[in-house]
């Protein structure tokens, strides 16, 4: 999509960046402590 | 067996330690930049098709098939609805039964098997029944009017805005542990598919308007199982379309589909109807690699794009809504809650709406900002809209493992739950099975969980990275 070259390298920076911060998101909720379902039942 | 701790007859699990923590985000980066700039990926693209053995071949082609997958499934939703509307309102088997085993289980379900939901789906038993009045044989004349779908409503922004809605009441109104709200959602979902059903033609209301069903879809290009056909070719040939058009052997194609053109999961539902219109015998049930149709994707759209985005902020936001970050249940601290109460001062539920809102909007607004950026570096001819469609299917995988990630939790921790209900669903005093008052470990330990959990993160980002490379 973004051809070759240093250029379309840096072009993808941003989308790759998104791509690690919404794992690293997904990582950070699992490093937190849950309210588990069964306290509610 | 690990266990949860409980604070304030609140039982809390505790979060991944912090080498795990450490380890996700070192592997996350690593294979970043291994993967995405690796050139020359070989791809496995080879199938089996199941329909080259007998038995499933004879199986797939025979019509009370899915009337008996389908029928124990209305059953038990029966079940629910019942316990849920006049059983105890304390002990009862619906919130478990529907929100852990079901809505947990069916990403698992997905990733394995597809649109399988689909196949079994307890609303579609009831909406198929009610109009075609038939269990199972062809009738060319069910009850409809057989409208068109609007032409302004032919994309999936129904679907997106029921997710939403289901969604807030899931988590805003603590739906998950009320018997009586989970078993009117359910009337609810009911009479969403079995009223367009009366209006539309075929089944439209699946195609555009079913949260499960568009969830699902998006998912299921992940799963290592399609319906395809076996030759383009004799597709091409083919001048009667039966696949498309129907005839007495089989419906037509619920969602409107044309197997000549079929690539991808998205819209089919399994209903097996084109094995048994074919006149060529060319449909094929195909075991494959997984991601094989979104590493992919030849018809990216704009509205598939914008749930790949939502689902993936609206299933991080099922993980954050438990956490003491969002809401303090145990000593009333400082929380996202508690400081949207404190600003606004309008109830608890009002601060959850906005909230919510907010954690929908930003990655939102933040992803559409990186593909401006994007597209300004890279500064030729390709949009920030076309960037923003083409780059969002590497966020399904993402979305995807880390829902099996957060339900797998839930049903490790909470599936066994459900054994002592067994016994006395309704919280009327029975004990059927003898399994009454007594407690069950679960599934998993706290310690496989964490480490499963991190293995589905890096996984879904792995394919990720290898949908992006490709786009």
């Amino acid at each position: 999509m973004f051809g070759k070259g240093a250029k379309s390298f840096v072009a993808q920076l941003p989308l790759l960046f998104a791509m690690v911060l919404f794992s690293f998101i997904s990582l950070w909720i699992m490093h937190l402590d849950m309210n588990m379902r069964s306290s509610l039942m | 067996m690990d266990c949860c701790e409980v604070k304030d007859g609140i039982h809390m699990m505790p979060g991944n330690p912090d080498w795990m923590f450490f380890t996700g985000i070192g592997l996350t980066l690593l294979v970043s930049f291994l993967l995405y700039f690796k050139k020359n990926d070989r791809r496995i693209t080879s199938r089996f098709d199941l329909t080259k053995i007998r038995f499933i071949e004879w199986l797939i082609k025979k019509r009370w098939v899915q009337f008996a997958f389908q029928l124990p499934l209305f059953l038990l939703f029966v079940i629910i609805l019942y316990a849920g509307l006049f059983g105890n309102q304390l002990i009862n088997i619906a919130p478990a039964l529907t929100w852990t085993i079901w809505w947990g289980g069916l990403i698992f379900a997905i990733l394995f098997l597809g649109k399988i939901w689909c196949f079994v789906c307890p609303w579609d038993f009831i909406a198929s029944l009610v109009s075609r009045l038939r269990f199972w044989n062809v009738n060319k004349d069910p009850i409809s009017l057989n409208l068109k779908w609007p032409k302004y409503a032919r994309n999936i922004t129904l679907a997106i805005g029921l997710f939403i809605i289901l969604t807030w009441l899931e988590l805003g109104y603590k739906v998950t542990s009320d018997p009586f709200a989970t078993a009117i959602m359910g009337i609810a979902m009911t009479l969403l598919v079995v009223f367009p059903i009366f209006i539309f033609e075929k089944k439209s209301f699946c195609r555009y308007g079913c949260l499960v069903g568009r969830i699902s879809g998006l998912y299921a290009n992940v799963a290592p199982i399609e319906i395809r056909a076996k030759s383009h070719d004799v597709c091409l040939s083919c001048k009667s379309k039966d696949c498309y058009n129907g005839n007495d052997n089989g419906y037509a194609c619920p969602t409107g589909l044309n197997l000549t053109g079929l690539n991808e999961n998205t819209y089919c539902i399994m209903c097996t109807e084109c094995f048994k219109s074919c006149p060529k015998d060319n449909v094929a049930l195909n075991i494959r690699p997984f991601a094989s149709d979104i590493l992919d994707y030849r018809k990216p759209r704009l509205d598939e794009a914008v749930l790949a985005v939502i689902l993936l902020s609206l299933t991080s936001f099922h993980g954050l809504s438990m956490t003491p970050v969002w809401e303090d249940l145990t000593s009333g601290g400082v929380s996202i809650i508690s400081t949207l109460n404190t600003f606004f001062g309008l109830g608890s539920l009002f601060s959850f709406s906005v909230g919510m809102a907010g954690i929908l909007l930003v990655p939102f607004l933040l992803y559409i900002f990186l593909c401006f950026l994007s597209h300004k570096i890279a500064h030729n001819e390709i949009t920030t809209k076309e960037i923003f469609v083409r780059f969002s299917y590497s966020l399904i995988p993402i979305a995807l493992f880390y829902h099996l990630a957060h339900n797998g939790m839930h049903v490790a921790m909470e599936g066994q739950m459900v054994l002592p209900l067994l016994s006395d669903p309704f919280g009327f005093g029975w004990n059927l099975f003898g399994t009454v008052g007594q407690t069950y470990p679960m599934l998993l330990g706290d310690t496989t969980v964490w480490i499963l959990q991190v293995i589905f993160v890096v996984i879904g980002h792995i394919i990720g990275i290898k949908i992006a490379a490709k786009a």
